[in-house]
């Protein structure tokens, strides 16, 4: 099995006396495909994730490597190629553009430097098919400035980017969170294209649950940092296990008009006051409405709940423990000969 | 009683010429009910709100129309007087209100000036026990008074937006995308502390925005946009189960739901520009069900404000 | 700050199809748009046009003593009649606008230039480099320019000429626009799309050219015009103070020798008036240029295109 593309060796971030994110042990491969989704509200620890991976953050703690070797310390060559191999989608379909140039800036940029083609016509052929794969016709989009194309085409431009420079793993972070709910899903499912028909392994970052339970295959749920569940995307989302996941379930408002909101289940207090940071103790415990007086002091470790989902809450501690480097075969992150991939 | 909005047009020269954002849209909101007002960026729900609380900047203006509550008409009134109304009678929470708070007062600092401004001539400590008292409507303890923006959450901060705007009980409130840029948790909380506000006051409100499953939860009837008009209008009931115009059933079908995993539903097409709008039906381009009718004639809505309309052709056939 | 203030703050002003043009062109038409650039723009064009054309009626020797009869009120022969050393100001503003000019551009140029370079290189590559540049330009900021000035001058009095004073305010002129500009690349190193020209594996060079330059060449451009007509005034100052060249007739000297040689007293009003009116000029046009440089670069300025 050669080295993952990716790999996050008991990595964290702490900026001062905050944890933004708890160590994570994950490694991603380039033989599945898989698209992990990294649910959490802001101040999870979800977009400390993407900085760490794309290597604009450095970790506090434990290393990122990119197959195998530590990203801080590449060299040149292999620098450029984990440029070329680790690509992203950023959230703010108006910022990712310098509003200087036209929008074909975005496409001709990695083409050149990358070296990806010979002559400006092969250029332009390529970056037509790139639009037509995602839907977007090329003489309405092409040659224009940023501002006067909507945000759902921006960003689906930007998935064009990604095809056209056919990365290893894609990072999206929140793609569609500054898009019309109308919009997301011919943005999401240009995603999609790109992993089942080219093979892109995605790590797809959200707060938004429904979108995650149609695009990935697996989760990872975090709060102020931990990891509080993960698991197969079906299972941890129509079956939430933690306090928190279920929270997070039950608040997405369904267009449903006879499911209410909460499934009756209402908000406890604890959202007054910003919480302050607990003592070693469970981050969740001011709003769940089962703590017990030993979370304060106590961070439980994760608990296999069964063979799809793993669990951070003691009330699971009958369960069998689980061992935090087990996650990337948990959630089929790399080649496993024996699985297949959940469609 | 409630608000009376009739034939409303606003209308943005350009050197390119003059567009419509906002094209003959009528509708009633009564006291105490919520009426949704769902569509795309750019199809003229923030330009009809800001019209109503007469904010629109050049080169926007409002051409037509009328805005009546209590028998004044909003948008009649001349600036000195509409002054006197916003936030008394009628008061908006913009999309992004929490970066507006000025970041080095503290809150309390900024609701009493929202209370001086309007001649509020209290004490000053029944100015702050007022501010205590709104506050608490809204979910948040007496202590987040002493606080600047920075020390709160997004979701906290957006509560005290609506404080701000429920402040000198208004009638009728337009809360503009209020949650948008919040997780789902925070946005449950921010909209329940609205709507119990809301009920509180028996104020109309109306709640603009994209996500059809937000309005299904909240409001009670729900109005459609697309391309500057007035597409749709009903309870929120009759539009969601049983849609009469053809976008909003496709806008209603690509809401991704928890069940049928996998199936991502848009739109085809693309949404005309306003400056080439086509003639005729501005969605007959993308509808599956258009004739001939549909490219030359545009549909209108009915006028009768209640009940359950739809400007589209179709309602002659069916 | 009422809620509704606030929110006509935080409303889009116009939807996106109406918005202004970005681009080069973009920012081409809104100066070309903007009332007080193009009126600056004139005065100084006016101001070089008069001083190209006038030196073709005016011969260099003429600027310089006894090239005509001195203490003469305008009149004929000499339009802007003459000093009491016998030089005719016609000549004399004609050249001095130029060489005054001369220094304020090439102090400008090269003080920006500097201030820009360092200030690049220390807020891209930010941590010690740039902790470094900043203590030291805010320490630098503090020294009063004209009290350097004069130190400097006066030790080099012997050698002095335009080009030398030129480079002398330029030691001192990039303090600012370093300090200004390293705000603008803080600032603009974190926007996504600098974000996204690394993972295209752009080199920095590449990012600071082609990403963050353009959009921020308005902003270079008021500092430009800031700092020429900075640069001017340092000069004049100076050579007022007679530190300047003593030979050559730029707008300074003809003020050091005016007052030095009792125009008031002597009644000479035309010696006193013409350069302060040339100077009225020169500086409501920098100024000018300068606010309407300063509302293309600071977008919430900017008018409203009609």
């Amino acid at each position: 099995m050669t080295a993952p593309i990716i790999e996050l060796a008991a990595a964290g971030k702490r900026f001062g006396a905050v944890t933004a994110l708890r160590p994570i042990s994950l490694s991603i491969g380039q033989d599945n495909a898989p698209i992990l989704a990294v649910a959490g509200e802001s101040g999870s620890g979800k977009t400390t994730l993407a900085s760490l991976l794309l290597g604009f953050l450095l970790p506090s703690e434990g290393e990122i490597r990119f197959r195998g070797e530590n990203i801080a310390k590449l060299p040149a060559a292999k620098r450029r190629s984990f440029r070329r191999e680790v690509q992203a989608v950023f959230q703010d379909p108006f910022a990712a553009y310098n509003p200087f140039y036209r929008v074909d800036h975005v496409l001709t940029e990695p083409l050149h430097l990358f070296g990806l083609v010979r002559s400006r016509h092969r250029a332009r052929e390529m970056m037509e098919a790139a639009c037509e794969r995602v839907g977007l016709h090329p003489q309405d989009t092409l040659g224009r400035f940023p501002h006067e194309l909507s945000g759902g085409q921006r960003q689906r431009l930007m998935v064009a980017r990604a095809l056209l420079l056919h990365p290893k793993l894609l990072i999206a972070d929140e793609p569609v969170s500054m898009i019309d709910a109308s919009l997301r899903a011919i943005v999401l499912s240009s995603l999609r294209t790109l992993n089942t028909e080219f093979g892109i392994p995605i790590l797809y970052i959200t707060h938004d649950l429904t979108t995650a339970y149609h695009v990935a295959n697996a989760i990872i749920v975090l709060y102020r940092g931990t990891i509080v569940e993960a698991g197969d995307a079906e299972s941890v989302i129509l079956n939430p296990q933690h306090p928190y996941t279920q929270l997070l379930v039950d608040s997405i408002p369904s267009p449903d008009l006879d499911t209410p909101w909460g499934n009756g289940r209402p908000l406890s207090d604890g959202f007054s006051a910003p919480t302050a940071e607990s003592a070693g103790g469970c981050p969740f415990i001011a709003r769940c409405p089962h703590a017990m007086p030993r979370c304060a002091t106590q961070l439980p470790p994760l608990y296999a709940q069964n063979s799809r989902q793993a669990v951070r809450c003691v009330l699971h501690e009958d369960a069998p423990r689980f061992e935090e480097d087990g996650l990337s075969d948990l959630l089929h992150l790399n080649a496993s000969p024996s699985k297949e991939i959940p469609q | 009683m409630g608000l009376e909005v009739r034939d409303l047009i606003v209308t943005y020269r350009t050197p390119g010429g003059a567009i419509r954002a906002v094209d003959s849209v009528s509708f009633d909101v009564a006291q105490g009910e919520r009426l949704g007002l769902v569509g795309e960026s750019g199809s003229g729900k923030t330009t009809t709100a800001l019209a109503l609380m007469q904010m629109l900047r050049a080169p926007g203006r409002c051409e037509n129309g009328t805005a009546v509550i209590d028998g004044t008409d909003l948008l009649a009134l001349p600036p000195a007087q509409m002054r006197g109304h916003r936030l008394r009678t009628i008061s908006y929470i913009p999309q992004g209100a929490m970066n507006s708070l000025n970041p080095v007062h503290t809150v309390e600092r900024q609701m009493r000036s929202v209370l001086l401004d309007h001649g509020v001539a209290s004490p000053r400590a029944e100015l702050h026990r007022r501010c205590i008292a709104v506050l608490a409507g809204v979910g948040l303890a007496a202590d987040v008074l002493r606080r600047y923006p920075h020390e709160l959450s997004g979701g906290m901060k957006q509560r005290v937006c609506v404080a701000i705007g429920m402040l000198l009980g208004p009638k009728i409130i337009i809360a503009d995308e209020p949650t948008s840029a919040l997780d789902v948790i925070s946005q449950r909380l921010v909209m329940e502390t609205l709507g119990r506000e809301q009920q509180r006051n028996n104020a109309a409100l109306v709640l603009i925005g994209h996500d059809i499953g937000l309005m299904a939860q909240f409001v009670h009837r729900l109005a459609v946009m697309y391309a500057g008009r007035l597409v749709e209008i009903g309870t929120i009931r009759e539009v969601l189960t049983r849609p009469r115009h053809p976008y909003t059933r496709a806008l209603i079908a690509s809401i991704p739901r928890l069940r049928d995993r996998g199936m991502l539903g848009g739109i085809p097409g693309v949404t005309p520009s306003l400056r080439q709008l086509p003639p005729g039906c501005a969605f007959h381009h993308r509808c599956a069900a258009r004739f001939e009718r549909c490219l030359h004639d545009k549909p209108l809505l009915d006028a009768d404000p209640g009940g359950h309309h739809a400007a589209c052709h179709l309602r002659d056939a069916a | 700050m009422s809620a509704s203030a606030s929110a006509a703050a935080a409303a889009p002003a116009v939807p996106a199809s109406v918005a202004p043009r970005a681009g080069a062109r973009g920012v081409l038409r809104a100066l070309r748009r903007n009332p007080s650039f193009m009126v600056g723009l004139t005065l100084i064009a006016l101001l070089i046009a008069f001083a190209v054309i006038g030196r073709f009626f005016a011969g260099w020797n003429d600027a310089f003593p006894l090239s005509a009869p001195p203490s003469m009120p305008p009149d004929g022969d000499w339009i802007f009649g003459t000093d009491a050393d016998g030089r005719d100001l016609f000549a004399v503003i004609v050249y001095g606008t130029l060489l005054t000019l001369k220094i304020g551009v090439i102090a400008g140029c090269l003080g920006l230039g500097i201030g820009t370079t360092l200030a690049f290189v220390a807020a891209y590559h930010g941590g010690w480099l740039d902790a470094v540049m900043r203590i030291t330009v805010d320490v630098l900021l503090t020294i009063p320019t004209l009290l350097v000035l004069v130190v400097i001058a006066s030790v080099i009095h012997r050698s002095v000429n335009t080009t030398t004073i030129g480079i002398i305010i330029a030691l001192l002129a990039w303090r600012e626009p370093a300090r200004q500009i390293r705000s603008q690349v803080l600032v603009l190193r974190e926007a996504q799309y600098v974000k996204l020209a690394i993972l295209n594996g752009a080199s920095s060079l590449r990012i600071i050219f082609l990403e963050m330059m353009p959009n921020l060449l308005p902003f270079l451009g008021a500092n430009l015009v800031v700092a020429i007509s900075q640069a001017v005034l340092a000069s004049i100052g100076l050579e007022a103070l007679g530190l300047g060249a003593p030979s050559e007739p730029t707008l300074g000297q003809t003020i050091y020798w005016m007052m030095n040689e009792s125009a008031f007293m002597l009644g000479m009003w035309w010696w006193i008036i013409e350069p302060i009116v040339i100077l009225i000029i020169l500086f409501v046009g920098l100024f000018l240029l300068t606010t309407g440089l300063d509302e293309i670069a600071n977008p919430r300025l900017r008018r409203m295109e009609a």
